[in-house]
């Protein structure tokens, strides 16, 4: 079953891949997403919704959102501090 | 072995699906819609109440997807200690988000109206709230979806 997902989310889903699969290195990668999926579902970061096309597949939450652009905004303020 | 056919189907779906939705799940999901429910009412726009609807919608949108509406609705109502004799998963979806001191049942059943109608015949690309206000608002989709001869949901 293919893991459908928008942007922004698959971009941190594969940040997690990235820091995951070197502990886990008998696990096939679409297990490990799979799973950062649930970790991430259950904590509120992740939705599923079904796509425009009316298939199921997973979205950034809006709490993962906000949070996003907090990260940025603060990340912006460094750079503007920066001497 | 002999498996009953329910159980059979669920370890088929299960099988199937990589990512089992879990109570953890259920209980983010509805609190999202709570969420919408709180921006509503914080709103003074008369269309605020479409992004509630629409996060209604929505999560009923997926869940029918994996032909699980009336089954999580029912589970989510456990979840929330409800009980509605129903099998009709926006209304319950409802109960289990808005303030009931709000919502009453006649309004609970008018919006269920609209989101099945919406579900019927709305095109998946198309935003609820153009949907309805194109059809001539909420009360009027309640009452096509009343006087609608074949109703498949």
């Amino acid at each position: 079953m293919k893991l459908r997902m928008e942007k922004s989310l698959k971009f941190w889903v594969d940040c997690s891949y990235e820091d995951k699969k070197h502990e886990n290195a008998n696990h096939a990668r679409v297990e490990l997403i799979a799973e950062i999926l649930r970790d991430y579902e259950r904590s509120g970061h992740a939705m599923r919704y079904l796509n425009t096309k009316g298939q199921i597949a997973w979205k950034a939450s809006p709490r993962m959102l906000s949070i996003l652009a907090d990260l940025e905004r603060e990340a912006e303020d460094d750079l503007a501090d920066w001497p | 072995m002999f498996l009953s056919p329910c159980f059979s189907a669920r370890l088929k779906r299960s099988a199937k699906d990589p990512v089992p939705y879990c109570k953890e799940a259920l209980r983010q999901d509805l609190a999202r819609v709570r969420n919408a429910w709180d921006e509503c009412q914080a709103q003074r726009e008369r269309d605020a109440i479409y992004g509630y609807l629409t996060a209604v919608f929505d999560l009923v949108a997926w869940w029918a997807a994996e032909d699980r509406a009336i089954s999580r609705a029912r589970w989510a109502l456990q979840l929330q200690h409800l009980a509605l004799p129903t099998t009709e998963p926006y209304a319950a979806v409802i109960l289990c988000t808005a303030d009931p001191k709000k919502v009453d049942k006649r309004t609970r059943s008018k919006w269920s109206r609209v989101l099945r109608y919406a579900a019927e015949y709305k095109p998946t690309a198309e935003p609820l709230a153009a949907f309805v206000q194109q059809r001539g608002g909420i009360n009027k989709c309640a009452e096509r979806f009343t006087r609608c001869p074949v109703r498949g949901a």
